[in-house]
């Protein structure tokens, strides 16, 4: 598992000036008892007015989240060239799934979180419930053993557990 | 704080450096308490957002600080960091010169459309006839056209768009004769197709004259050749049976018709001429040229791509004089058109010889414009006026026949004023007004320039002794005489007629024995 401090605040590769810029930010701090997930806005599709910061297991919870809430190429078209994988769970929200596409949708889904390198391993269901379609995600970080679920219905996109 | 420079608006941060340089140094500075910077990370995306909005930013005002600079929107010079700011050029020609590029036109052709029916199609407006020719460019009806039954008609037709030779519209290159599908399917026996005539239309005549060259005999002499070219040469003027003429077939010598009013199948080509009159009398003029080939075409008017920024450009320029004209290693502009600049083809060493230049169209040959050149107050070397002419024979010109001449040495000697100036400065005023005095009779005094034949100003020649450094006084005897006698007035060249005449002092010009001198 890539360590926390090696990805902050990002890693451009070889002599790339950015790597200077990283360099001098602050880093964040390391807990004695174990890893630190850092701190980062809490935005799933938009950012929260007032800004809400959060740290620790729900924003890893927030970071797999938004694997599955943009779309494949969403990075790249803001520039960020670095790797990421994601899907956009709302597309699906409607649509007819036979099981082979359940199973494939929750392996895309693991593979998406297993990305951020503070998840270890993790199992992905999904469900389809009072017209909500929920991904339950189950898994250990480098800080012990944690769960999530995400729901899109029509209207909203909300984290339900993040733990 | 200080206005940016012109290379600071005009440079084009990448991203990334936007990123280093701006957005990651701010957010540094601000203390933000982010500390999750793995990718997919919410304020990383917002700072590559933030970036990218930068970066667009800097883009829009590069471009338009490099458009102000009609340089760079005519594409005369390449524009900064490798931007394309041409797009601005129509709009920078309309706003500063009041000048509209000229759009892309379209080709026409006239296309022959043969019914084999007894059933006429028609009147079918403009546009309900299409026909595509081999290269898959197709051409629209261009007129209101009725498609008689059992014979063929001939109709204009215009290229289907613009003509557009970067995008492959480039339809003058579809060649007369080609196999020509019928697109609108619903005129059953009709065939097109795109013969070219026998001879080209019009005929291009060069020179005065109403007479018109009629080519061609119903029935003709036989089938005319292609591939000729043809000059006809006024040699007499008069009308039809008096007017002598040769005709010149593919550049060879001319070949005299004598007084015939036509040829027919001219060298065995199976061209025939006609001389017409067309109402003219005398309707030939000695010296007038008509040029045709074979075959023609049935293009009837050729497309033309839109005006390119650098061809706007310069026809912009040509509106301000100080543009339009090229300058010399001394800043001086070149008095010549953009189109007849000598300065392309002289030497250095040719060109700073020429001094002065008199350009005016002939008297006697309508389309001939006479060029005279001379050095200052001094004729120049014959292999100069030669190499000018030849320089001006290989531009082909289409219109104009320029020749070049040298103009006649005129020795005007000055005499009869008694000038008066202070001791100290005799010698200091002598020298002066012997060289104010040569530059002027010379052509080159910048300030009253004397040209080829022109009028020699006695008053302002009396100015420039009056006025030299040093003289008092000067009494009005100032006498020119050349050879046409002694005068105390102006003296207009040439005194021989019909002569171009440059003035000049004469080898030894000196003020101190051609004057009285009065010390006081």
């Amino acid at each position: 598992m890539a360590s926390l401090a090696a990805d902050l605040p990002f890693d451009l590769g070889g002599d790339d000036p950015l790597n200077t810029v990283r360099d001098n930010f602050p880093r964040p701090v390391v807990n004695a008892g174990g890893a630190d997930y850092g701190r980062d806005v809490a935005a799933l599709d938009d950012l929260p007015d007032p800004e809400v910061l959060v740290s620790g297991d729900l924003n890893v919870a927030y970071a797999i989240a938004r694997h599955w809430l943009q779309a494949s190429d969403g990075l790249v078209e803001i520039g960020d060239e670095t790797p990421y994988d994601s899907f956009d769970l709302r597309d699906y929200l409607g649509k007819r799934i036979v099981p082979g596409e359940l199973r494939a949708l929750e392996a895309l889904a693991a593979r998406c979180a297993r990305q951020d390198p503070r998840v270890d391993t993790i199992a992905v269901t999904l469900s389809f419930l009072n017209g909500a379609l929920s991904l339950t995600g189950r898994g250990v970080g480098s800080a012990g053993p944690f769960s999530l679920v995400l729901t899109v219905d029509g209207v909203t996109v909300q984290i339900l557990q993040g733990a | 704080m200080a206005s940016p420079s012109f290379d600071d608006l005009t440079s084009l941060p990448s991203q990334d450096e936007v990123l280093a340089n701006e957005v990651l140094p701010e957010l540094q500075a601000r203390g933000v308490k982010v500390t999750d910077w793995i990718t997919g990370g919410v304020l990383r995306s917002m700072a590559y957002v933030v970036a990218k909005l930068r970066a667009t930013e800097r883009i829009a005002v590069a471009a338009m600080c490099a458009a102000g600079w009609e340089d760079f929107a005519f594409g005369f010079s390449a524009a900064p960091n490798g931007m394309d700011v041409t797009g601005w050029a129509p709009l920078i020609a309309k706003q500063r010169y009041n000048v509209d590029r000229i759009e892309a036109t379209y080709t026409k052709r006239n296309i022959t459309l043969t019914n084999s029916t007894i059933t006429a199609y028609g009147p079918l407006a403009a546009g309900a006839i299409m026909v595509a020719f081999p290269s898959g460019r197709r051409y629209i009806s261009n007129e209101t056209a009725t498609i008689i039954a059992s014979d063929a008609t001939v109709v204009e037709f215009r290229s289907e768009f613009p003509f557009d030779s970067a995008s492959g519209l480039a339809y003058n290159t579809d060649a007369s004769g080609s196999t020509l599908g019928l697109i609108t399917s619903s005129f059953p026996g009709v065939t097109a197709t795109n013969p070219a005539p026998d001879y080209t239309s019009p005929v291009v005549q060069i020179g005065s004259g109403l007479g018109t060259l009629t080519l061609g005999t119903l029935p003709p002499s036989g089938p005319v050749d292609p591939d000729h070219s043809v000059v006809v040469t006024i040699t007499g003027g008069g009308n039809r049976h008096t007017a002598t003429w040769t005709t010149s077939l593919d550049g060879n010598a001319p070949e005299d018709q004598g007084a015939a009013g036509e040829v027919l199948d001219l060298d065995s080509t199976g061209i025939d001429i006609y001389l017409d009159n067309n109402g003219g009398s005398p309707a030939f003029v000695a010296g007038t040229k008509y040029y045709f080939q074979t075959p023609g075409t049935d293009i009837t008017e050729a497309g033309r791509d839109a005006e390119t920024p650098q061809e706007l450009g310069t026809r912009c320029h040509g509106l301000w004089p100080s543009l339009a004209f090229p300058q010399d290693e001394q800043g001086n502009w070149i008095p010549t058109s953009p189109t007849m600049s000598a300065y392309e083809a002289l030497t250095r060493s040719i060109s700073s010889q020429i001094k002065v230049c008199l350009v005016e169209t002939s008297a006697t040959v309508n389309n001939q414009v006479d060029i005279t050149i001379s050095g200052d107050g001094s004729v120049v070397p014959t292999s100069v006026v030669a190499i000018v002419n030849a320089f001006y024979t290989s531009k082909s010109m289409m219109t104009d026949s320029v020749v070049v001449y040298s103009p006649d040495l005129r020795t005007v000697t000055l005499a009869g004023c008694t000038i008066s100036v202070k001791a100290a400065l005799m010698a200091t005023a002598q020298a002066s007004l012997t060289t104010s005095l040569s530059a002027y009779m010379s052509g080159v005094d910048a300030s009253n320039l004397l040209p080829i034949n022109g009028l020699i100003d006695r008053g302002y020649l009396n100015g420039l002794i009056r006025f030299t450094p040093g003289v008092t006084h000067i009494d009005d005897g100032l006498t020119l005489t050349t050879s046409a006698g002694t005068v105390v007035t102006d003296v207009q060249l040439p005194i021989t007629p019909g002569a171009k005449e440059l003035a000049t002092l004469g080898t030894g010009f000196d003020s101190r024995t051609a004057f009285s001198w009065v010390a006081v």
